[in-house]
C-alpha cells in the first residue's frame, strides 16, 4: 500500500475543479486562494510580461546594432580591398546608370563634385554611401 | 533562451497568453497546487509556484506545448516544480535533523543510528502510515459501497491498473459509461474530501 491512490484521488478532485464554471464563487475559502493572493498573482504576472518584453526589446536592439556593426565591418574591409582606381571605376559605372539612380541623387553628386576637389576621403565616402544605396554591385570581386 | 517551434509558443506568444490571464484560472490553478500539497511538501505557497511557473515559461526554461491550455500546462508545471523543490526541502529537513541530532548532548548514541530504519520509533511511524493510508482508503470505497462500477474502478487504481482501456475491460465498460464512471467519483469525492487527502503527511 502505498500514497499513489490517494495522489490519483486529488488528481480527480483537480479535474472536477477545472471542470467548475463557478470556481470563482470559492475564493477564500480553505485550500482556494485569497482576493488579496489573486490581486498579488495578476500583479507579479503583469510585471513579469512587461520585463520579458523589454528584455527581448533590448535583445533585438543589441542584435540590430551588432549586425549594423558587422555590415560596417565587412563594408570597411570591403573598401579596404578596393584600390582608389578600382572605386572610381564603381563610381563612374553606377552614375552612367540613370535609370537606376534617383535623379534627386544624381543632381547631388554633381553639385558635390563640382564644388569641391574629390580627395581620396571624398570618393571613399560617395564609394561607401553608393554601396549602402545597393548602387555598386561588388559581386565576383574579392572582399579582402 | 527562447523556444519557438511549430511545437510550442514563441515567448510573444506566452506573453499574450499570460496577459489574457482569468481570474477563474489562477483559483483553479492555486487549489490545484494546494491539493498537490506544496506548501507543506515544498515550503513555497502556491503564489510563489505559479510566479515559478510564469518566470520559468517566459525564460524558455519550460517549454509551453501548443496543445495544452493554460490551466492544463500550469498544472503539470506547478506538479513537477512542487516535486522538485519537495526533495531539495526534504534534504535540507534531513541534514538539519541530522545537525540537531549531532549537536545534542543528551544522544549517547551515534546520531546516524537514530536515523536509520528500523527503530521503535520509525516502526511506530511505519504502522501510523499504514493506518493513514487504510483509514482513508476505507473512507474513498465507503463512498461508493452501492456503486459496483465505481468500486471496480477504485480497485484498478489502488492495484495501479489506471490505464483507461484496462480499466475499461476489466470493468466491462464502454467509453460513455466509464467517462460517467470517473465523473461520479470526481463530483463525489470533491465534495466528501473538499481539501483532498493529504498523502503526504505520510510521506513526511
Amino acid at each position: 500500500m502505498n500514497t499513489l491512490f490517494f495522489k490519483q484521488i486529488n488528481e480527480l478532485i483537480i479535474e472536477a475543479d477545472f471542470e467548475d464554471d463557478n470556481i470563482t464563487a470559492s475564493i477564500g475559502e480553505e485550500g482556494f486562494p485569497t482576493a488579496d493572493e489573486i490581486l498579488q498573482i495578476k500583479g507579479f504576472v503583469s510585471e513579469a510580461i512587461d520585463e520579458s518584453r523589454k528584455l527581448r526589446l533590448e535583445r533585438i536592439k543589441a542584435s540590430f546594432n551588432q549586425n549594423r556593426e558587422n555590415k560596417s565591418k565587412k563594408m570597411t574591409s570591403v573598401q579596404v580591398g578596393r584600390s582608389l582606381q578600382e572605386m572610381l571605376g564603381d563610381i563612374v559605372k553606377a552614375m552612367q546608370s540613370p535609370e537606376q539612380v534617383p535623379n534627386g541623387l544624381l543632381i547631388a553628386f554633381r553639385e558635390q563634385s563640382a564644388n569641391q576637389a574629390a580627395s581620396e576621403e571624398d570618393i571613399k565616402e560617395i564609394w561607401e554611401s553608393l554601396y549602402q544605396l545597393g548602387l555598386i554591385d561588388i559581386d565576383g570581386k574579392p572582399e579582402e | 533562451m527562447t523556444i519557438e517551434n511549430d511545437e510550442h509558443y514563441s515567448t510573444v506568444e506566452i506573453e499574450d497568453l499570460l496577459a489574457a490571464l482569468q481570474e477563474a484560472s489562477i483559483v483553479k490553478i492555486c487549489r490545484a497546487y494546494n491539493l498537490l500539497g506544496c506548501e507543506a511538501r515544498s515550503g513555497y505557497a502556491a503564489a510563489d509556484i505559479f510566479g515559478m511557473v510564469v518566470t520559468e515559461s517566459l525564460s524558455g526554461t519550460r517549454a509551453w506545448p501548443r496543445d495544452l491550455n493554460l490551466e492544463t500546462f500550469f498544472h503539470q508545471q506547478g506538479r513537477s516544480i512542487i516535486d522538485r523543490e519537495g526533495k531539495k526541502y526534504q534534504r535540507h529537513s534531513l541534514l538539519e535533523s541530522h545537525d540537531e541530532l549531532l549537536i545534542s548532548p543528551e544522544m549517547p548514541s551515534s546520531a546516524v543510528a537514530q536515523l536509520s530504519h528500523g527503530s521503535p520509533e520509525s516502526n511506530i511511524e511505519q504502522l501510523q502510515a499504514l493506518s493513514f493510508l487504510r483509514e482513508w482508503t476505507n473512507k474513498v470505497f465507503e463512498l461508493f459501497s452501492d456503486d459496483a462500477q465505481a468500486l471496480c474502478y477504485l480497485n484498478q487504481l489502488l492495484a495501479e491498473k489506471a490505464k483507461k482501456s484496462v480499466v475499461m475491460e476489466i470493468c466491462n465498460l464502454t467509453e460513455t459509461l466509464y467517462n460517467n464512471v470517473r465523473k461520479r467519483i470526481k463530483d463525489k469525492v470533491r465534495k466528501r474530501f473538499p481539501k483532498g487527502i493529504a498523502w503526504w503527511e505520510v510521506e513526511q
